[in-house]
């Protein structure tokens, strides 16, 4: 079974006159534990796809499907639980709380949940990110790189089934962005994650089992499967 | 670079910026809409209290010259020694105006004590003193004459412009006056604006006679052969001079050392609050309205500093990109201030524009003797300062503003520097909304120092108001009880003679011709006449009332040597009295009041003991006396350090007395000799009728007669029962004396004491309509004005003034509450809706995360809980001092009022949800866009 699909999936923005069909029904679909990487060109929809398949944006038609609910359907508070319950987020601009230390930031989705933090497994992740030094710090002190972790730690904190990354590694060095990578692909293999990401990278997106591209809204080759290569950490 | 490259480079820069901030005009249209009638509402206030005052202002200094005319000063008989020296001391301008006295009229052709004088006034003089023409010409001829409107009434004369008068005149002649009286007929030409009568009012404690001209003589006219005229002078003090000056001058060439036996000149300089009878509510009000300008001003300014502010906050990542463009400091300080200057160019005029209507409309439906003036001064001062409050105002945002570097603006930097300096840790387990409101707290303190001070000050403004209201509005409720009294002034006390009993006052004809006016119903005379009770015993129950010091020489503890050395002096006089009229027992110089038959038995919850008896109180046999049961004294410190003592005639069992005196003289049953001593000696020329010698003992005059009765004391009466005083059932002033004798009017007569009225109350059948009020207040006026000290007040206008002040101050209050209310609102709500605005992605961050909207609001609760919580506090907290305070230590009648405690709480609650719901509303609007809609805003 698919965790997640989505059928016929459209999305238009209007400004004014003119309207921008950012995506031009899209139909696929996501098994559990999937490492896929979304490419293309900038403004081909990317993000947008992203988004809708995360349960942030309403599509213009078509459905979304997380284990054969239609998201959509959900009301917002239902919408709000499965977002902090199942869903990891990791944004393109990163988007912390500016008001609350990394620590913080990091913590919210759980406590948002009023679940007792899981203190071993945080302090795993913060390791793997190498953000010891800098949890007391607000989002303003980081630098890009930071941020980026600390949304990513932020995205894996509450152990989500599905994990949207825009861009996880755009900031970071070649190093990090391996380290970074291995980290989505470990908790992918060991908490059974499905991990959507998209990205620029060539080296990055080799590392998935699957690359979809994206050109102008619609997908034009979603061929690219294979298996995982191991990448030495 | 060359010059001519940076001034390129300059200008080129300059239209840019100066396009990007027209473009921020249009673009920021509704917050420059607001920023702009945040400054009118705040400007507008200001400026409309202040023409309000100035207009208050010149209204009563207006009303007082129409009354007591433009003169500082009246000097009396100025050709006389010390006033030579004192005119020329340098106390008055040199340009003084001169009035000579060729007679006093004698309306009824003997006494001069129920006339007035007629002069000739040179240029000067009738400019001062306002004698305004209301009718005819001034005199030009010998033989014509001018008067006073009132006095054709004293004259008791229906002549008409034109007519001639024959008047009976004393003409002085340097000392005194010629031994006969001359006949002298006058063409009437001219009626000029009433000054006497009110002149007569201004200091009527003083039973001192007084010469104000009332009527005209033209220059050509001359003095009867052998006669000198009297010079009065009419004055202005020069700059920095007052008339204390004078008085110590005056004191420097005359051995009179005080002011009890009367001066021969009188100050009328215009005071700004001592000029009606409610002098105090007057003080109030101005002292309110002092308060309110001043918080007026603080919450415009800071009213506008919070709107510049959240205006820059939200433009400052804009800032930051200018910033990036390569636009100096100087040059974002440049267009900002521009901008500022700008709005407030257009936000003043119309403020003050606004102001001037509204106080131009509120002067207008105040009346006729309210007038409009518009006070350029107030204008330019609310202009200039407006402006640069405007300036001021915006400059510290400003200042801010344009220090912020690119990436300050765009990275929020701030944050992480507050955030180091607070030393804030990571919390370790929380709740996200409370923790998100307490980090805003931190994060945004200094945002919430002003609406925590406006919030503290609109509590304390609105709890004054609720605790004020109450006595306001039961004194706007008082019912006086008759509507219209025609009053004789007011006389001093005098241990020694009755002056005024054959004196002319208010007459039988008088009370017949007030009860003959359309729509009276009624009109109670009542008569006051000063007795001697004869007693043996005199004890110290007696000697503490404040009458009564003449007995036993005793000053009081506030004294001077001087004042010690004046009662001894008094009780050597009075010994003497005793001697010299043939008084073998002490006597206690009491008023008696005679009152209306039907008014005696109200008096009955006030007797102690015995009864009332109307027919035997009519027949002159019994009298009713006020001796209170028992009364304390108690000490308290005046606001000089001085102490002064007051009386209790309830006893509270919580107050310190020093004494608590038992009623040990007097006993219904008793019987008791009165005794009338009385003089029917004219008043000296310039002075009191209380005459002194060379070393300041009494001159105990040899023409009084004496008249003794027996009656036998009917009932004691106490001076309260229950919530009612004694005083509120006499018409005329009653000073609460012990000792104090009660009669009826036919009592009165039986024993021989028959007086003129001092007081006609007149009641009315109905409330009246305005023209029969303005029939009544002609006709009225008109009696009072036959006899010189009698004075017509208006209880009706008095009533619906005092209605009209105490109305008119609640809706100016509540107006103002409703301001701060709505700067308050505004404040909170600009402060969380620029929270709202710049934290929108951050909602969309907190909600992609998987926060859902209970969360987000209930964050934005805590912060509101926080911004209104200490304002509160801290507004209760002053409030309730400061009212307890007012209880405590100003007399001002408001003990009886409660602390006002729910009424700030339900305000504050009121606001609080108001603020609820609009943020509420901001919320969920943003929550209905897609969650990156919210993100993607910026
Ligand atoms: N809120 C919006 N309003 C109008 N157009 C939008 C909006 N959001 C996205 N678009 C348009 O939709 C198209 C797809 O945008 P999207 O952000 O998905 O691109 P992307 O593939 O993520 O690009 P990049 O690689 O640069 O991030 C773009 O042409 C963009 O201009
Ligand atoms: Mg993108």
């Amino acid at each position: 079974m698919q965790i997640l699909q989505c059928q016929n999936l459209c999305k238009d923005y209007t400004i004014g006159e003119n309207i921008v069909h950012a995506i031009r029904d899209i139909s696929i679909g996501f098994e559990q534990g999937e490492i896929c990487a979304v490419r293309g060109p900038s403004g081909s929809g990317k993000s947008t796809l992203l988004h809708m398949l995360g349960g942030l944006e309403y599509p213009t038609s078509g459905n979304v499907f997380y284990q054969n609910e239609d998201l959509y359907a959900y009301n917002d508070n239902q919408l709000s639980i499965l977002r902090r319950r199942r869903f990891g987020f990791v944004f393109q601009a990163y988007n912390l709380v500016q008001e609350l230390t990394a620590y913080e930031n990091i913590l919210l989705p759980v406590l948002l949940d009023k679940k007792k933090p899981d203190k071993k497994y945080l302090t795993m992740l913060i390791e793997i990110l190498g953000l010891e030094h800098r949890l007391d710090h607000l989002p303003s002190a980081l630098s890009g790189g930071q941020q980026q972790r600390v949304a990513i730690a932020r995205a894996l904190a509450n152990k989500p089934a599905i994990l949207f990354a825009d861009e996880p590694t755009g900031n970071l060095d070649g190093k990090t962005g391996r380290e970074v990578l291995s980290l989505l692909k470990y908790a992918s293999k060991e908490m059974g994650v499905t991990l959507i990401m998209v990205t620029h990278d060539l080296h990055i997106a080799e590392q998935a089992e699957r690359i979809i591209l994206l050109e102008d809204g619609s997908v034009t080759d979603d061929s690219g499967r294979r298996e995982v290569q191991q990448i030495e950490s | 670079m060359t010059a001519a490259e940076g001034r390129y480079s300059k200008l080129r820069a300059d239209i840019s910026l100066t396009s990007i901030a027209f473009g921020n005009f249009r673009n920021r249209r509704r917050q420059y809409l607001l920023l702009t009638v945040a400054i009118m509402l705040a400007l507008y206030f200001v400026t409309t209290m202040l023409l309000f005052a100035s207009t208050m202002f010149t209204s009563l200094r207006e009303r007082h010259y129409q009354r007591f005319g433009e003169q500082d000063i009246i000097f009396f008989d100025a050709a006389r020694e010390p006033m030579t020296e004192l005119l020329t001391g340098g106390i008055l301008t040199n340009d003084y105006g001169k009035a000579a006295i060729y007679g006093y009229v004698m309306p009824d052709g003997q006494s001069k004590a129920n006339g007035f004088s007629v002069a000739v006034f040179d240029e000067k003089a009738l400019a001062l003193a306002r004698k305004d023409v209301l009718a005819g010409r001034l005199p030009e001829r010998a033989g014509e004459i001018a008067l006073e409107q009132s006095m054709l009434a004293r004259l008791r004369t229906k002549a008409e412009l034109g007519d001639t008068l024959a008047l009976t005149l004393a003409v002085p002649d340097g000392v005194d006056f010629l031994d006969s009286t001359v006949q002298k007929n006058y063409k009437l030409v001219g009626i000029i604006s009433d000054k006497l009568i009110y002149l007569d009012e201004w200091n009527s404690a003083l039973p001192v006679y007084r010469d104000f001209p009332a009527g005209i003589l033209s220059p050509a006219e001359e003095i009867t052969a052998g006669g000198k005229a009297v010079i009065n002078v009419y004055g202005r003090y020069a700059d920095s001079s007052s008339f204390k000056q004078l008085l110590d001058l005056y004191f420097a060439h005359t051995e009179q050392q005080n002011e009890n036996r009367g001066l021969p000149f009188e100050d009328t300089r215009y005071v700004l609050f001592a000029d009606d009878s409610s002098g105090e509510d007057i003080i109030i009000t101005y002292v309110f309205l002092i308060i309110i300008v001043f918080v007026l001003v603080l919450a415009a300014c800071l009213g506008i500093i919070n709107a510049f502010t959240s205006n820059l906050e939200a433009r400052k990542q804009q800032l930051g990109l200018l910033r990036a463009v390569g636009a100096t400091q100087k040059q974002l300080r440049e267009i900002l201030g521009r901008e500022t200057s700008l709005l407030a160019l257009f936000s003043i005029p119309l403020a003050l524009l606004f102001s001037c209507l509204t106080v131009w409309g509120l002067t207008k439906a105040m009346g006729e003797s309210y007038i409009f003036r518009l006070n350029a001064l107030v204008l330019l001062g609310v202009a200039t300062g407006g402006f640069l409050c405007v300036r001021l105002a915006a400059s510290i945002p400003l200042r801010a503003a344009a220090k912020v570097s690119p990436m300050q603006a765009i990275r929020n930097v701030e944050l992480a520097r507050i955030m180091r300096r607070s030393k804030i840790a990571s919390e370790q387990h929380f709740d996200v909304p409370l923790l998100l409101a307490k980090r805003s707290r931190t994060l945004y303190q200094n945002k919430r120092l002003g609406i925590t001070a406006m919030l503290s000050v609109t509590i304390v403004l609105m709890s004054l108001v609720v605790f004020f209201a109450e006595p306001l509005l039961r004194e706007a409720d008082y019912h006086y009880g008759s509507d219209y009294y025609l009053r004789r002034n007011a006389r001093s006390y005098d241990w020694l003679l009755e002056y005024d009993f054959h004196a002319p006052g208010i007459t039988e004809q008088d009370k017949e011709d007030a009860a003959a006016l359309f729509s009276v119903k009624t009109v109670r005379g009542e008569k006051v006449i000063r007795l001697k009770l004869l007693t043996d015993k005199v004890t110290p129950y007696i000697t503490n009332g404040w009458n009564f010091a003449y007995l036993t020489g005793a000053a009081d503890g506030s004294s001077n040597e001087a004042g010690r050395e004046w009662r001894l002096k008094e009780q050597q006089s009075y010994l003497a009295s005793k001697e010299k009229y043939g008084y073998k027992q002490d006597y206690l110089t009491v008023d008696c009041y005679a009152i209306d038959y039907e008014n005696i038995e109200k008096l009955a919850p006030f007797v102690a003991a015995g009864s009332i008896n109307p027919e035997k109180l009519a027949a002159g046999k019994e009298i009713l006396i006020v001796a209170p049961t028992k009364y304390g004294v108690y000490e308290v410190q005046n606001r000089d350090g001085t102490w002064s003592k007051r009386r209790d005639f309830i006893i509270d069992p919580k107050e310190n007395y020093t004494e608590v005196y038992q009623n040990d003289m007097f006993q219904a049953g008793d019987t008791l000799t009165i005794s009338l001593l009385y003089s029917d000696a004219e008043p000296a020329q310039h002075g009191s009728p209380q005459q002194y010698d060379a070393d300041g003992s009494r001159i105990l005059p040899d023409d009084v007669v004496r008249i003794d009765r027996t009656v036998t004391i009917g009932a004691i009466l106490e001076m309260t029962a229950g919530k009612k005083h004694l005083y509120e059932f006499f018409d005329s002033f009653y000073p609460e004396e012990v000792g104090a004798l009660v009669t009826t009017a036919a009592g009165l007569q039986a024993l021989g004491f028959d007086a003129p009225y001092s007081t006609l109350a007149i009641t009315l059948s109905e409330s009246p309509d305005a023209a029969t009020e303005e029939y009544l207040e002609a006709n009225l006026s008109q009696i009072a004005s036959r006899t010189a000290g009698v004075e017509m007040v208006s209880l009706v206008a008095r009533t619906r003034e005092k209605k009209r002040i105490v109305y008119g101050t609640l809706i100016a209050a509540t107006a103002i509450i409703i301001l701060f209310f709505t700067i308050c609102a505004s404040m909170v709500n600009n402060a969380l809706s620029a929270r709202i605005r710049a934290g929108k992605r951050e909602i969309g961050t907190i909600r992609a995360v998987g926060a859902s909207q209970q969360v987000i609001l209930s964050s934005y609760l805590w912060q509101l809980a926080a911004m209104f919580g200490w304002g509160t506090i801290i507004g209760m907290t002053a409030e309730l001092a400061l009212c307890l305070w007012l209880q405590k230590y100003e007399n001002i009648g408001l003990v009886t009022t409660v602390l006002p405690t729910w009424q700030p709480l339900l305000f504050a609650a009121l606001l609080f949800a108001l603020c609820y719901l609009n943020i509420r509303a901001k919320v969920k609007s943003i929550v209905k866009d897609s969650i990156v809609a919210n993100i993607r805003e910026l």
